[in-house]
């Protein structure tokens, strides 16, 4: 009996491990899906959040730096407009009119900086497009 | 021949049902005509679901497109290769995929009949999933859909579905999951008739293993596909997809080695019964991720009321799978102990905790957006490095126990045996640090995970090693027939070390292109020359081909590592004739040190070129560890003498 209590003190010892690498992982790598609506209203008060949105490109709106890889286009929920720039390259099929996903942040002068530009493609399942 | 198809799907519906109900009327009547008569109708429904999947590949091969799934996955420029591979391109057809791989293996199983009064349960609950699919199939994702109109071409298939990755990935994929469904239903079959003993273990072993091995397979052809095709030069970003078909491969790993235990000691049952449920209900759950669109995901879905039929109905397995075992869990109670914890059965039950524990943690980071939007209004991600971090160390400490778990005895190890066993992989990874380190491996993380592996190595190739040295002194043979016999002799237990082996080889593979990656994006002109690391790459111009219907763009570049020429490269974008967007395809200059790899991203109309640069070590040998593994799974499935499990361990008996 004796042994078997220390193996069960093992195991909540090893599964409290467990939870608190699963705490820290989260309290590091969290961060919130917003809409662009509510991404306007917050931004110039969390600059360091990471931000998810999903959005369609504004026509028009893209603009291309090849010198300084720099992308600058807007994302639109149909009403808001929102700012981004990506400091790397247009991920395929960018302009098909699929919706695009950023993930990044917004900088100290409000503009949303995405580390991460994505193209969801909704027709067809298992269509992978990513790209980062 | 569309009605051909659909009618074979409400004909198989309606017999799979009557496949159920005869085989446990009949059995429990004692009817053994009826028995016979349902489990015709279990071979019955095999046939209908091959005639309506050949249906979908005629209709598809002979371009039908009044029919909205050729429509929409194909044209008529498809290569036929291609034009066969859309049968799974979207939700009707991958779904009647799954379901013709489940039905013949149902057939397969009630037909070897390996425990008469067994398998009508076996079939049954196999059976049962067959309904749910002919139902999907039939009233909710009907691949043979009809449009109203007949046009003369088709939308395509998406470019990057076109690519040898769609062949092995999603079979392989399909392989695996359904595969698992047998030793879920001897399980449960066995709960239900109440032999408790370790018989549908033994009766499942190479099921098991060979849907271990197929999903092992879908899982690293889906990360070559990705890596190859998807242009971003990565091979796994922890997407919602890809931890579906993780998590499951997780827990059934777990349970190919708690089996183990109960083999050779009779102990963990309950915990078995359930290792193999949730593997079940991962693939299941899994499935309902994919199809539902419930998370954000950069793949596509479609039919997202599919999602809803999958989360019900692995709601039903859940609680019916459940309430059965603990129904049972009084003939589940452990006779044994454990007698110590320096054994081989604690090192097998840690391993067992660490690879569940992985499993809860992706399983956890997977849904958490969807915990805390119930929670707090707002949905939050989760990033990247979180299953990275959490992951990682728990990793490490799995390959470690890898190493240390052929080292210790069964039962009880003594210090002698200890200091024995460990010397040698102990000294010979402390000399392949201290090496590493003058070589220039001085970053502190990979520095620790390959010494773990050069452990790990050096401990299973010692095990070869012993085995040899102690029957050439017993039978005097020369090594290699003594180690050719060792391991013909222990098929089991060697094809296992090759695994491990392989997944060393994997497991290199991950760390090194995780911590030693390189990259630059650079826009550059006609001649200029781009530098990564002891790497030169010049950019010579910017040129235009025809590929069949397709036009494709390319920069043509030439390599040179150490001042030596290297070869040269040719990233594209192909303009595919069906498809307004170009789309990427990555040049890879590869070898076993590590692959070149080169994204065209676009050009300027001064031809001008962006290209992002990838220096990626190690890569290689992710997919060499995976055929390691297959051809160590092969040794130790291959039947015969040599195949069979090892003594039991149990103290007096």
């Amino acid at each position: 009996m004796n042994k078997k209590i220390k193996v069960i003190a093992a195991i909540i010892v090893i599964a409290g491990a467990m939870f608190l690498l699963i705490g820290s992982g989260l309290k590091n790598n969290t961060g919130s899906y917003l809409t662009i609506n509510e991404a306007l209203a917050v931004r110039s008060s969390s600059t360091d959040k990471y931000i998810q949105m999903e959005g369609n490109l504004v026509e028009g709106s893209t603009k291309w730096d090849a010198g300084k890889i720099e992308l600058r286009f807007a994302l639109t929920d149909g009403e808001n407009k929102l700012d981004i720039v990506h400091n790397g390259v247009k991920p395929d099929n960018f302009d098909s009119g699929y919706p695009i996903i950023v993930e990044g942040r917004f900088n100290s002068s409000s503009e949303f900086v995405a580390e991460n530009v994505k193209v969801k493609c909704p027709s067809k399942y298992e269509a992978e497009t990513k790209e980062q | 021949m569309a009605d051909i198809g659909y009618i074979s799907l409400v004909i198989g519906f309606i017999l799979s049902v009557y496949a159920i109900a005869g085989q446990l009327a009949g059995r429990r009547l004692g009817s053994g005509s009826l028995v016979k008569s349902a489990r015709g109708a279990v071979l019955a429904t095999a046939l209908l679901a091959t005639v309506s999947s050949l249906a979908l590949v005629w209709l598809l091969v002979t371009s039908d497109f009044s029919i909205k799934y050729v429509y929409d996955y194909t044209s008529t420029d498809l290569p036929l290769f291609y034009k066969i591979a859309a049968l799974w391109a979207g939700n009707g057809g991958s779904l009647l995929l799954w379901l013709w791989v489940l039905v013949i293996y149902t057939a397969v199983v009630t037909y070897a009949d390996k425990i008469e009064e067994l398998t009508p349960y076996v079939s049954s609950i196999l059976m049962g999933n067959a309904v749910f699919f002919y139902f999907i199939l039939a009233f909710v994702s009907n691949p043979f859909e009809k449009l109203a109109f007949n046009p003369a071409e088709g939308a395509g298939m998406n470019p990057m579905l076109q690519n040898f990755g769609m062949v092995m990935h999603p079979v392989t994929t399909y392989l695996g999951y359904v595969g698992f469904a047998i030793p879920f239903a001897f399980a449960m079959a066995a709960l239900i008739i109440k032999k408790t003993d370790d018989r549908w273990i033994k009766l499942t072993r190479k099921w098991t293993i060979l849907a271990w091995l197929f999903l092992t397979l879908g899982n690293l052809y889906g990360a070559q596909w990705a890596y190859v095709e998807l242009g971003w030069g990565g091979y796994w970003a922890w997407d919602p997809v890809e931890n579906a078909s993780f998590m499951p491969w997780l827990t059934g790993s777990a349970f190919l080695h708690s089996v183990m235990i109960q083999e050779r000691k009779n102990m963990l049952k309950i915990w078995n019964v359930s290792l193999i449920t949730v593997t079940f209900l991962l693939t299941l759950f899994g499935t309902f991720l994919v199809r539902s669109g419930i998370l954000t995901s950069v793949h596509a879905f479609g039919n997202s009321s599919l999602g809803m039929f999958f989360l019900v109905f692995t709601g039903l397995v859940f609680i019916a799978s459940f309430w059965l075992i603990f129904d049972r869990l009084h003939m589940l109670k452990e006779t044994r102990e454990f007698e110590s914890y320096i054994s081989k059965e604690s090192s097998f039950l840690l391993n067992n905790l660490i690879l569940v524990g992985i499993a809860f943690t992706t399983f956890f980071g997977t849904i958490y957006p969807l915990i805390g939007e119930v929670f707090t209004g707002t949905r939050p991600t989760v990033s990247i490095p979180y299953f990275n971090t959490v992951n990682a160390p728990l990793g490490l400490l799995l390959v470690l126990l890898m190493g240390i778990c052929p080292l210790i005895a069964w039962r009880k190890s003594s210090a002698k045996n200890l200091r024995d066993n460990f010397l040698v992989p102990l000294a010979g990874s402390v000399i392949f640090a201290a090496a590493a380190y003058a070589l220039g491996l001085k970053k502190p993380y990979a520095l620790l995970a390959f010494t773990t592996l050069a452990f790990v190595t050096i401990a299973t190739l010692a095990e070869f090693v012993k085995g040899t040295t102690v029957r050439m002194r017993m039978t005097g043979e020369n090594p290699l027939a003594a180690l050719g016999k060792l391991m013909v002799r222990n098929r089991r237990r060697y094809g296992g070390y090759i695994i491990h082996l392989g997944t060393i080889m994997l497991i290199a593979g991950i760390i090194g292109s995780q911590t030693y990656d390189r990259v630059v994006e650079k826009t550059v002109a006609y001649g200029e020359t781009i530098r990564i690391d002891n790497y030169e790459i010049t950019y010579q111009h910017l040129a235009e081909r025809r590929d069949g219907k397709n036009d494709v763009v390319y920069a043509e570049l030439t390599a040179s590592k150490d001042g030596k020429p290297i070869g040269t490269l040719q990233p594209e974008k192909v303009f595919y004739s069906t498809h307004p967007n170009p789309s990427t395809e990555v040049a890879i200059l590869g070898g076993l040190v590590e692959d070149l790899y080169v994204i065209l991203a676009g050009w300027e109309k001064d031809g001008r070129a962006t290209l992002k640069i990838l220096v990626n070590p190690l890569v290689a040998w992710m997919w060499i560890g995976g055929y390691v593994m297959v051809a160590g799974t092969v040794f130790a499935l291959w039947p015969g003498r040599g195949a069979e499990i090892g003594p039991k361990y149990v103290r007096g008996g």
